[in-house]
């Protein structure tokens, strides 16, 4: 064997690429081993987490490492699959203690299948006020149909109907006759429609302009009635003034009627002795009349003689009378007698003087 | 056509399987030398193009498909995230390593074959194949290994920048999304897988550089040979990979 240090490519230990090479490796060593325990960390690998379980008849879609959600937030993964001696399955998860805490006594896991999604286990925390037993942390569990099922669903009831529809799409292809004569007379109709709706059209137009014409009335009748209703408003004000006056005069009314009252105690107060003074000024008259029947009847006897020259005195008077009328200035100052001779002619002549003059 | 496949499928395998047990060889110092030096030129040296890669896949590749797929589908972001670590990264970084090294070592090794033959005393005592093999393929996987990490680190560190700034979140919330959306063991297994291809690739250079028999063409040849070699063996433990997953 020859020395390998004899060729200039062969290096010994003390190569200068060693430290750099473990330098290297041993970055990317650290790199990877962080890489590794952050996924782990955040799996939970070095926590215990909390353990619940839900027994199943099936555990297909499921199996260790399937993530747990709650509220879409992942909390876990499945982390065992076990098979029960009755045949049922038993699956066990791994959730986060925070998680652990918000689930009730009812809580529940759903199996989620989508087409495009992995499977995934949805817990629903529940609503009951005790939390899940710590000693037999146990879920209810169903699954969720996936978009096969459903469309295997769908499928299974449109079935019949789709059916139904071929059938009756072939029965109105073999009477197409019949159809065309009733599209016809459809068309028919559809003409006689648009005519009435041609003149419901112009109806309308008129119903338009009457009510407009109404509206207008309306607009009138509402101010007269405004106007009616100012002026029963003012009459109201009027006749509370006069009610006002009504009182007040009542008022006065009440105090005549209170002196009135007063003066009629007064009188029946004084009626006695005022009669008894009545019938004493009666008897007085009474007496006086009869003295003047006497008086008179004595008169009689000598009145006609003196009543002869009466007419020649009022003729001296008169005569007296008219001459100192015609002394001036007593004849400015004096009117001159009124006719009691009614004139012929109506016109007054000394009514009309003023006017004339 | 079987028959040849089937003889290069023998061949990658006996060089895995002299390098897996003559790995004491080790112990030597030009050994460890050469491993050294092949982890230093596939590994360190491709860095640089890794992290870039690793970059522009993260900042376009997942923000574009997030996008397009919906930010709050989860199943999206699952997948995402699975295919970006544990299946675009190893092929990502196995195909930098074959344009870059597998190509450069199937070319080193016909060479040798040609100038002096690994029997010549320049090598050392490389009466063994597997003095030469061991190395290339140990450091070859342990560089792609590295380079994975570099790639995820990069990838993932610019996605969830680039989405929390394309859809105005935070950066927290961003990386709880992806700590959430995938499984710890993503980033060893995709790890894993970056070595074993590394290893499959340099198994695949040695076996075409030590094909060569005394033509300067073959040593063309041999590289060609390699690349298509080496891109069909990523594509099949790739889907070796997926098939072991889904079973």
């Amino acid at each position: 064997m020859a020395a390998v240090t004899t060729h200039p490519h062969h290096r010994g230990p003390g190569s200068p690429y060693r430290v750099t090479v473990l330098i290297v490796l041993g970055i990317a060593a650290l790199l990877a081993a962080a890489m590794a325990a952050a996924i782990a960390y955040r799996h939970g690998m070095f926590s215990q987490g909390e353990r619940l379980y839900f027994v199943t008849n099936a555990a297909q879609g499921m199996s260790a490492g399937t993530t747990v959600r709650l509220a879409g937030v992942r909390v876990g993964t499945i982390t065992d699959v076990d098979l029960l001696p009755d045949a049922s399955v038993r699956v066990t998860l791994g959730v986060d203690p925070q998680a652990r805490k918000l689930l009730r006594a009812d809580a529940a896991a759903d199996l989620i299948r989508e087409q495009l999604q992995p499977a995934a286990i949805e817990l629903r925390p529940g609503t009951a006020d005790a939390p899940l037993p710590a000693n037999d942390p146990r879920l209810q569990f169903s699954r969720r149909p996936t978009i096969t099922e459903v469309a295997a669903d769908l499928n299974r009831r449109l079935g019949p109907i789709l059916d139904d529809v071929k059938l009756l799409t072939a029965s109105v292809a073999a009477r197409r006759g019949d159809i065309e004569t009733v599209i016809a007379q459809g068309g028919a109709a559809a003409r006689d429609l648009a005519a009435t709706a041609q003149s419901l059209r112009a109806v309308a137009d008129d119903a338009r302009t009457i009510v407009a014409t109404a509206g207008g009335q309306v607009k009138q009748a509402l101010a007269e009635a405004n106007r009616t209703v100012s002026e029963a408003r003012r009459a109201m004000v009027a006749a509370q003034g006069t009610v006002s006056e009504a009182g007040r005069t009542a008022a006065r009314v009440g105090d005549v009627a209170g002196r009135a009252g007063e003066g009629l105690t007064m009188i029946t107060a004084n009626l006695p002795a005022m009669l008894r003074k009545l019938d004493a000024t009666l008897e007085g008259v009474n007496r006086i009349v009869a003295d003047g029947r006497s008086v008179s009847a004595a008169a009689a006897a000598s009145l006609p003689p003196a009543l002869g020259n009466v007419p020649p005195l009022v003729e001296d008077a008169r005569q007296v009378a008219g001459a100192v009328k015609g002394i001036w200035p007593l004849s400015s100052r004096v009117p001159p007698p009124h006719s009691d001779v009614l004139t012929l002619d109506s016109h007054d002549a000394s009514a009309a003087a003023p006017l004339e003059r | 056509m079987i028959e040849g496949s089937f003889r290069l499928a023998v061949g990658y395998t006996s060089m895995l399987v002299h390098a897996t047990m003559r790995r004491d060889l080790l112990r030597r110092a030009d050994v460890r030398a050469s491993f050294v030096r092949q982890v230093h030129r596939t590994g360190v040296l491709t860095v640089p193009f890794v992290l870039v890669v690793g970059l522009l896949f993260g900042a376009v590749v997942v923000t574009r498909a997030l996008s397009m797929l919906g930010p709050d589908n989860d199943y999206a972001l699952h997948g995402v995230v699975r295919g970006g670590v544990r299946e675009l990264g190893p092929i990502i970084t196995a195909l930098i390593v074959i344009a870059r090294s597998s190509v450069a070592i199937a070319a080193e090794v016909s060479l040798m074959q040609l100038r002096h033959g690994i029997h010549d005393d320049v090598w050392g005592d490389a009466a063994h194949e597997e003095e030469v093999v061991l190395p290339r393929v140990l450091g070859v996987a342990t560089a792609s290994a590295m380079l994975v990490a570099y790639f995820q680190s990069a990838a993932i560190g610019s996605a969830l920048l680039a989405t929390a700034w394309n859809q105005g979140t935070t950066i927290g919330n961003e990386v709880e999304r992806f700590l959430l959306a995938t499984d710890w063991y993503e980033v060893p297994l995709a790890i894993l897988k970056g070595a074993v291809m590394g290893a499959g690739i340099a198994a695949i250079a040695c076996y075409h550089g030590l094909a060569v028999r005394g033509a300067i063409g073959d040593v063309p040849k041999a590289v060609v040979a390699t690349c298509v070699g080496s891109v069909v063996f990523v594509m099949v433990v790739d889907a070796i990979g997926v098939l072991a997953w889904l079973l």
